[in-house]
């Protein structure tokens, strides 16, 4: 399972909405919608039935909980809760507790990540560069893994007496245990970087390829080379990029999963089984209350909505200012 | 155009309906007439050796046809599994479930009665294992196997370190373990328990339980002084680094100071048996087993840790004959050796005990003859375990705050978390 959501990389959105179709007949028009109505129906009937229905279905299901008899339940009875469960949610330590650990590895993490694909897309794209395909294709390799199956290598890569990177920092005097209870959200950090930095630089890059020739000619001519073309032509032109690998970010972040769960399923001294939202609701799920998995799902799923809505909003701002 | 539209509306309409799935909640009440004829189910469980021991029921029972599917284990997402085929009506009729998780899934309605068929039965099995395949005087699983506990330990090493016999308390095994610190500060005498199904099993050969039950109501104890006996002794030898932090076999960190001879002992259940044999080959005829170390000095008290039953899953047509099936699986004297051979199963029916198997040397423990010591272990381990509702929260909880801090600690806060589980189920709870 990816963590993080991943669409195909698509190159940055035009900078001005394509013309209006000059408006045809009635009879012609009439026909235009059914044919555009027909061309839609596949992904409408799919995005209805796969995303619609179980979104609806989990904030329908929130509302209600189940009702137990005696020892094991006996006979159970289904009653509308109101916002119970979404109360219950926010006084379990554990939920709460794991929102606030996404969101601060989610403000560490994300620039960091960020920054490196932004850097090296501008490597790639600087004129200087050689072995362009090898290179970007080695950057983007380690998205091409399972997240699972990274998720595991690194683990073996961290785990002490194992890892390799141990031993040579204790002879430099550095003991640590990278997968110990402080060090973790640390490691996460670090697969989920090595994961997808090449994903966003691939954007980033493909954004930075639609740039115009003549506008970077330009600035040369203008004798506005390396850093500062960088700085004041190429980094402004991809904006739109940077706010959409945000997003991404953000939505990926919030919805952690692979990796704390291959660590908790590890048994790692010191992972946490609930260490992401994602997986309390998973818990929460598999142990006879799916009706607080589901209130805590809509939470996450608002928060969510929240700041990537947040993060676009902010941007369009600034670029407006700009 | 239109019918399109028809169509596809009406299909969004299924599709949602399916999704919404209300369930198939009918489930028959056993008394009902069984179908005539032939008749086919599924088996869904994970315990290596079900496949061949269905093979062998096939063979025999023309008229019964069962399939077997191999998931994952139970709390590796078996039960969700089982859970979700319930409510989608497309259930299996038998499936494994293990005795700590035989309350939750009644929690869950997913198991069904199977008393009128299987009473006459219950005789045959280990007591402690119909108790815990049982809630209100009513059957839900047929036990299959149980975990008796014991000590694993290098002769070679025992042999290096002059360690003439393997202790037979607690208190010998901490000695030993401080004799061997003394002479090698990097070796290891034993594993630290990590987990609640190592905090369970040590507790259980205190004579304590983590449950209770009066009336409707249940009695969380895992805060018990037996469990709080079990901390202090395991924080004791874990601060003065007397064990290792990582647990059993199939563990990579545990197998690697295994091959490098770093580690020496290890407490666990007969079934870890297989696990050894399978990872670490090389070391072959240099492992032997003991009895489990005991509090008191002539006390031969042991303990279980894991261990399965085969229950009748909710929407079962064809209970009767699941029960024949599961009846098999327990009792029929080639599917017990099947079991042995290649699941190292420990038959919980009594009569397999005396298999003809089990009284054989095994070559990868030096020609011992190791079932003898889990005779002794499973005749002597306490009948007063029972089972709470939310064995996967306890599970989790208890990995996670073991990770965290001390034992001591742990379990002081998984008893409080505990009670607020089974309070937010809906069940009547109280603490000790």
């Amino acid at each position: 399972m990816s963590s993080q959501t991943a669409p195909p990389p698509v190159p940055a959105p035009p900078l001005t909405p394509a013309p209006p179709r000059a408006s045809a007949a009635p009879g012609r028009r009439h026909r235009t919608a059914l044919n555009a109505a027909g061309f839609l129906a596949p992904f409408g009937l799919l995005f209805a039935a796969m995303m619609l229905a179980p979104i609806g279905y989990a904030i329908y299901q929130s509302f209600f909980t189940v009702r137990r008899e005696g020892l094991f339940g006996g006979a159970q009875t289904t009653r509308f809760a109101g916002f119970d469960n979404f109360l219950d949610a926010l006084h379990d330590a554990d939920f709460t507790a794991s929102l606030g650990r996404v969101a601060l590895l989610g403000v560490v993490q994300v620039p960091v990540m960020l920054g490196l694909a932004l850097a090296l897309a501008l490597l790639l794209d600087s004129r200087s560069a050689r072995f362009k395909k090898t290179f970007r294709l080695t950057f983007f390799l380690p998205y091409a893994l399972p997240g699972a199956i990274a998720a595991v290598m690194w683990s073996f890569l961290l785990v002490k007496d194992i890892s390799p990177f141990t031993g040579p920092l204790s002879a430099l005097g550095i003991h640590t245990d990278f997968l110990s209870a402080g060090w973790i959200p640390v490691s996460i950090g670090n697969m989920i970087t090595w994961g997808w930095t090449g994903y966003n630089m691939l954007i980033i890059y493909s954004a930075l390829q639609a740039v115009p020739g003549e506008v970077i000619e330009a600035a040369t001519l203008d004798n506005c080379t390396g850093w500062r073309l960088a700085w004041y032509v190429k980094i402004p032109l991809v904006r739109a990029a940077l706010v959409l690998t945000t997003v991404f970010s953000v939505i990926g972040t919030a919805q952690l999963y692979t990796e704390p769960a291959v660590l908790a399923a590890a048994r790692i001294p010191g992972a946490s089984s609930k260490f992401s939202p994602i997986m309390n609701t998973t818990l929460n799920a598999s142990q006879a209350n799916p009706n607080l998995a589901a209130a805590e799902s809509v939470l996450l799923a608002l928060v969510t909505l929240v700041l990537s809505f947040g993060v676009l909003k902010f941007a369009q701002r600034r670029m407006a200012d700009a | 155009m239109r019918t399109f539209t028809h169509r596809s509306a009406a299909a969004a309409a299924a599709l949602s309906l399916a999704l919404m799935g209300t369930g198939c909640s009918g489930s028959d009440s056993p008394g009902d007439s069984s179908p005539k004829g032939p008749v086919s189910m599924e088996f869904w469980g994970w315990a290596p050796g079900y496949d061949k021991i269905t093979a062998q029921w096939n063979a025999a029972h023309p008229d019964i046809k069962v399939t077997f599917k191999q998931i994952p284990s139970g709390a590796k997402g078996g039960y969700d599994q089982m859970t979700n085929a319930i409510t989608a009506g497309k259930a299996p009729c038998l499936a494994q479930v293990a005795y700590s998780d035989i309350p939750s899934m009644l929690v869950k309605n997913a198991l069904m009665d199977i008393t009128p068929y299987a009473s006459g039965d219950t005789g045959t099995y280990l007591d402690w294992a119909v108790a815990a395949s049982s809630a209100g005087g009513k059957v839900y699983g047929i036990p299959v196997d149980t975990g008796p506990m014991a000590l694993y330990y290098r002769t070679d090493l025992f042999k290096k370190f002059g360690i003439a016999k393997p202790p037979t308390t607690w208190e010998e095994y901490a000695a030993d373990a401080a004799a061997v610190h003394k002479a090698d500060p990097s070796v290891a005498f034993g594993t630290a328990p990590q987990d609640a199904y190592d905090m369970s099993a040590l507790t259980w050969q205190t004579g304590k339980s983590w449950f209770g039950t009066s009336g409707g109501s249940w009695k969380v104890a895992i805060d018990n002084p037996g469990t709080q006996q079990v901390a202090t002794y395991w924080q004791g030898l874990k601060d003065r680094k007397l064990v290792m932090n990582n647990g059993n076999a199939w563990d990579p960190t545990f197998n690697k100071a295994s091959e490098a001879g770093k580690v020496m002992t290890f407490v666990n259940a007969s079934w870890a048996a297989a696990g050894i044999k399978g990872d670490l080959k090389d070391l072959a005829g240099k492992w032997a087993v003991a009895p489990m170390p005991t509090w008191a000095s002539g006390d031969k008290a042991s303990a279980n840790s894991g261990g399965s039953a085969t229950s009748v899953l909710t929407g079962c047509k064809t209970p009767e004959q699941a029960e024949q099936f599961a009846a098999f699986l327990s009792g029929d004297k080639e599917a017990i050796g099947t079991g042995i051979t290649v699941g190292g199963l420990y038959p919980a029916s009594k009569a397999g005990l005396d298999h003809p198997l089990l009284s054989q040397g095994d070559p990868y423990f030096g020609g011992q003859k190791i079932y003898d010591v889990f005779k002794q272990s499973a005749a002597n381990t306490p009948s007063t375990w029972v089972a709470g509702p939310t064995f996967g929260q306890i599970e989790a909880d208890y990995t996670d705050a073991i990770g965290k801090g001390g034992y001591a600690q742990a379990t002081t806060v998984v008893q409080q978390k505990t009670i607020d589980k089974i309070k937010s189920l809906g069940l009547s709870v109280s603490g000790n």
